[in-house]
């Protein structure tokens, strides 16, 4: 399998504080990978990096997408090249709505001369009624503001459908099932379901193990203290999930996330 | 430095401001009863008016100066004129409007969007108005919209049932000198029952120091109307030592909707005396929709393309002008997409240890390179004139982008039947680096004899000596360009060819040592054919010099251009500008001498110097020089005194060259208008949109008086602050006893875009009664760099990001305001946003 991305010894500063401290990963078309980690292990410092963050300083490694180096790449242009970030607390843009704010986005990108966008432009309207039927989203959000004054689970809810617009080939899911309920969840993993193919990558990011129920990953990875110090199949999130952090010598550390 | 260039002499002279012995009459200084008289004998006007203004005058006098507003003292109520009569007649045509008056407006591009988007226009220049027009369609049906005085005049009626009621002169002292001395403004009145569907537009003008104006502008809606009033975009702004104190009456009656839009103003008057009041009755809507933009100077030169530099007061949309790309700190080319006079104005002169000087206003931003402290990266900011300092950094051009083309040629030697030419001479099918030597030297050295009688050109002479180094090549040129014969003549060169003479006309050369010109298209020159032309010009007018402290000559020498005609060096100034060349100042000599035997005269020479060194070899050898941005020391800042100042609009980007110095364009302020909700079911609303720049503060806000049951009124102010402006809502609601069932929502929104910029909320609510609902809510949102990470990461440029946020912002208003008042605000937003990174 054609290699999606490739982190090679990845080291993250943020604000002077070295957070990611030589993380290794690599996820192959067609792949599922989950990263779990305690609080304050750097699982969202690197979501952010990867979809480039300013602030976000990469001091040594490289981040190769599709085998391009994009280390040093703004984050539209790594939109450009396919890559989305479903954010664990999106951002409220009030007076755009959900609607035009994805038509907007699709106008930009297609700007690029990417055909990908301009296809996806041309079949905006067919395509987000779809979508907003999948993930049960009342059509009403179509014409309110974007994430002004949503609740947490309808946010993550329009990340998804952001995410299924756009049709990125690989999409990094920021706890993407906190502040779902059960029933949420499910139709949100189902659509990220949906959205894999033999081209597509999904990195799961999360705290628990529910998700990964319904995303079923092929591989699970274990990040503590800026390091992945553990990796495996599905069997080791049901691990964690039955023995807690505890059972790999992990004290749950009170640092917030970034 | 008192030599120092003056272009702003020539502007007034241009378009008539400062015209004051035009006047056909000006009452005498200082406010007394006599004043009031002449005013009023002047106007023709009825016993009642007169006996109503001596009234005025006497509350006037008689109330004490408010103590608010610190400052109201330094006022001299007897150094004003109250009263300057510009004209004799005013005009139903546009062709009727005196020349120097229209000319002012013609600029402004008023009878244009009068026929295309308006039911009718006004404009006032100075204390009267000078042209009033109302689409006939209007006023078949009753509408009535005429000068104020002209409405006294013939609709005496309307006039006084209305006249004052809203604003009474003893509502407060300036109300009551208004009533006094008033003179002008806007009347309307719209019959029951019609809609006037296209806004009706005042324009004003103030022109002469110490005048004041006291407009008086009422508008009358009566039952069931609708109409839509908007204050020209070009209204006059108030030097601290002019007195502006208009009154706005609008009553808009039972069932009646008005609304009140003012897109662009004057930036804040120390003095905020003008009295805008409405009062809407029953069922009635009142709106005030109050948005502002400001100002560069007026006399600026602006980089054209293709056609050389121009005043600002010149420039037109859909022109091109030269602005810096942000981005890379490259000038490009950007479409304007307006521009306006934005009032007049007390301005200083900034010149730069290059003797590079432009005039603007305290308030206008330039281009800076500062440091935080001593060690720090020096940052690029904007900063307005005030802040800076002598020794700041400041942006200016080293060179435009050498995007130039050949001139082409079409010219037919206009003969006269029947005389065949005797001396034949070609003539080039485009412009060369040869041809434009050429020129420049007859810019210098060349003069055309004419014939005495039909005063057609006959001769070329080039009073170049025989031992002259130009001589050679000039003789080489005639040959090789124009194929064409010469003959000395005394010290001269002569070609007795009129094809040739009248060519070098055509091409506008014409006129005398004093009076010659650089013609505006030798700007749409290649680089290397602009060189020659200076080079040409440098043989005949240029020589070297040693510096003033000694040293070697190309060291520390300096080039010199002597002329006796300072507007040709300082166009000359500008094309070396626009090459990448460095010119200093134009300094000034008068001697008083005495030639043979005639009398003692005076004779004054002008020269421009360079420093020799890094501009000779430019010249000779004509090399480029990269188009970017440096950064200059400021030399000094001088107070000048009150002009008319521009502003111009650039369509992506927010900046633009003006006399080779980098400047920010535009800056908005805003007013308070107030609602009298007089009786139930009265509606009012206030709306108000606020950008606050770099160093700038912007008051927003507005006042609501409940003085009837059943009433609302909402209030929605937005106001965006960026490169460290700050903005202020103030705001006042006001419910009377007894006035049950009020509504009343005043919301306040700000923007933040950076660290920098701050924003303050001052509502005051004076509540005396219980069953009403008051709701205030006041918001301050960011754009943090999480939000702008959040858009970009979707793909959007941090550019369209900012952009997208603001237009959210403002998307509450916007969508509230006409169509075309919609798409400007729209614009507007996107200009400002545009080209501001971070």
């Amino acid at each position: 399998m054609p290699s999606l991305l490739k982190l090679d010894n990845l080291h993250i500063k943020v604000e002077g504080n070295e957070i990611i401290k030589g993380l290794d990963l690599e996820i192959a078309e067609g792949e599922v990978h989950a990263i779990m980690g305690p609080n304050g292990s750097g699982k969202s410092t690197l979501a952010y990096t990867l979809m480039g963050r300013p602030g976000y300083e990469v001091t040594q490694g490289k981040i190769i997408f599709k085998g391009e180096d994009i280390t040093e790449m703004e984050p539209e242009k790594r939109a450009q090249k396919g890559l989305f970030l479903s954010f664990q607390y999106p951002v409220a843009v009030p007076g755009v709505t959900v609607a035009s704010f994805l038509m907007t986005v699709l106008q930009s990108l297609s700007k690029t001369g990417n055909g990908r966008f301009a296809e996806l432009r041309k079949n905006f309207r067919k395509n987000f009624k779809e979508n907003m039927t999948q993930l049960k989203v009342d059509p009403s959000f179509a014409t309110r503001y974007l994430n002004d004054g949503f609740s947490g689970g309808e946010k993550k809810r329009i990340e998804i459908l952001q995410m299924m617009t756009l049709q990125p080939q690989l999409a990094i899911l920021d706890e993407t099932d906190s502040g779902l309920d059960i029933d949420a969840l499910k139709i949100v993993s189902e659509g990220v379901s949906r959205y894999i193919n033999p081209e597509r990558g999904v990195l799961c990011i999360t705290h628990y193990q529910r998700i990964l129920n319904h995303l079923k990953p092929d591989f699970v990875h274990i990040l503590t203290q800026g390091k992945i110090i553990a990796s495996g199949g599905p069997e080791l999130a049901l691990q964690l999930e039955s023995e807690g952090y505890k059972a790999f010598g992990i004290v749950e550390e009170t640092r917030g996330t970034i | 430095m008192k030599q120092a260039l003056d272009i702003g002499k020539g502007y007034k002279e241009k378009y008539g401001f400062h015209e004051e012995e035009k006047s056909v009459f000006k009452s005498k200084k200082g406010l007394n009863h006599q004043v009031v008289d002449d005013i009023s004998d002047h106007k023709g006007e009825p016993d009642w008016m007169r006996a109503f203004r001596h009234k005025s005058l006497d509350i006037f006098l008689s109330k004490p100066m408010p103590t608010w507003g610190g400052k109201l003292d330094d006022i001299n109520f007897d150094e004003i004129f109250y009263y300057l009569k510009p004209s004799d007649h005013k005009g139903q045509t546009w062709e009727d409007v005196p020349p120097e008056i229209k000319r002012t407006f013609d600029k402004l591009g008023i009878p244009e969007s009068e026929q295309k988007f308006l039911a009718g226009a006004g404009a006032q220049y100075e204390s009267e108005s000078v042209y009033h027009n109302l689409k006939k369609e209007w006023e078949d049906k009753g509408v009535i919209f005429l000068d104020t005085d002209s409405a006294l005049k013939e609709h005496p009626e309307i006039f006084r049932k209305y006249f004052s009621t809203i604003v009474p002169p003893d509502d407060n002292k300036f109300a009551a000198l208004n009533s006094a001395v008033w003179s002008g403004g806007s009347f309307l009145y719209v019959p029951p029952g019609i809609h006037v569907d296209l806004p009706l537009q005042a324009y004003f003008r103030i022109n002469a120091k110490n005048v004041g104006q006291f407009e008086r502008t009422l508008l009358i809606v009566d039952k069931g109307a609708q109409a839509h009033y908007v204050e020209g975009c070009t209204a006059p702004s108030y030097s601290t030592d002019s007195l502006h104190s208009a009154v706005v009456e609008v009553i808009v009656m039972e069932g009646a909707r008005f609304r009140y839009t003012t897109i662009q103003n004057w930036s804040a008057n120390v003095y905020n005396l003008v009295t805008k009041r409405s009062k809407a009755y029953k069922d009635a809507t009142m709106e005030w929709v109050d948005a502002n933009l400001g100002c560069l100077t007026a006399d600026a030169q602006v980089f054209l393309n293709p056609k050389g530099p121009i005043s600002i007061a010149e420039v037109k949309k859909g022109d091109s002008v030269y602005a810096v790309d942000l981005n890379d700190l490259k000038p490009k080319k950007f479409k304007v997409n307006a521009v306006r006079c934005t009032g007049v104005k007390k301005t200083y002169r900034l010149t730069t240890q290059n003797f590079r000087t432009v005039k603007a206003t305290a308030n206008h931003p330039f281009l800076t390179l500062t440091k935080e402290s001593y060690s720090a990266y020096p940052k690029l900011a904007w900063q307005p004139l005030e802040k800076l300092k002598e020794g700041n950094l400041i942006a200016m051009l080293t060179a435009l982008p050498d995007e130039g083309k050949p001139y082409p040629i079409h010219y037919i030697y206009p003969q006269i039947a029947g005389r065949g030419l005797k001396h034949p001479v070609s003539i080039p099918k485009e412009t060369t680096e040869d041809f434009m030597w050429f020129l420049g030297l007859y810019l210098g050295d060349g003069c055309i004899e004419r014939d005495a009688k039909s005063k057609r050109a006959r001769r070329v002479y080039l009073a170049v000596p025989p031992n002259d180094r130009a001589r050679p090549q000039l003789i080489k040129i005639l040959k090789d360009v124009f194929n064409t014969e010469w003959k000395p003549k005394g010290i001269s060169v002569t070609i007795a060819s009129a094809v040739l003479a009248d060519f070098v006309l055509q091409l506008g050369f014409d006129g005398t040592a004093k009076s010659k010109r650089i013609p505006k298209w030798i700007y749409s020159l290649p680089l290397r054919q602009k060189l020659a032309f200076i080079e040409g010009y440098m043989e005949a007018d240029g020589h070297v010099r040693h510096g003033k402290k000694g040293g070697a000559i190309m060291e520390k020498g300096q080039l010199a251009f002597a002329s006796v005609n300072k507007k040709l060096l300082e166009e000359l100034k500008l094309l070396m500008i626009s090459c990448g060349l460095n010119p200093l100042k134009i300094s000034t000599y008068s001697k008083e001498r005495s030639l043979l035997n005639y009398p003692a005269k005076n004779y004054t020479t002008h020269y421009l110097t360079l420093n020799l060194r890094e501009n000779l070899a430019k010249i000779r050898k004509k090399e480029a020089s990269q188009s970017m941005i440096q950064f200059t020391r400021v030399r000094s800042i001088e107070a000048e005194g009150e002009e008319a100042v521009y502003d111009i609009e650039v369509d992506g980007a927010h900046n633009f060259i003006a006399n080779g110095l980098i400047v920010h364009n535009s800056k908005l302020t805003m007013k308070y208008p107030s609602i009298y909700l007089m009786e139930p079911g009265a509606k009012g609303d206030i709306l108000s949109v606020a950008f606050a720049g770099a160093a700038q503060h912007q008051d927003a806000g507005g006042k609501v008086v409940h003085c009837a049951p059943h009433t609302s009124s909402h209030v929605l102010s937005k106001s965006v602050s960026q490169h460290g402006g700050r903005s202020s809502y103030r705001g006042l609601v006001k419910v009377y006893p007894g006035c049950k069932d009020v509504k009343s929502t005043v919301r306040c929104d700000a923007l933040l875009m950076d660290k920098n910029s701050r924003s303050d909320t001052y509502p005051y609510m004076e509540i005396d009664e219980k069953e009403v609902t008051i709701g205030h809510e006041a918001t301050v949102s960011k754009i943090g760099d999480e939000q702008l990470f959040y858009l970009r990461s979707r793909g959007l440029s941090e550019e369209e990001a900012n952009s997208m946020i603001v237009s959210g912002f403002i998307e509450p208003i916007v969508k509230e305001l006409p169509m075309e008042y919609a798409v400007e605000m729209n614009r507007l937003i996107q200009l400002q946003m545009e080209g501001s990174v971070g």
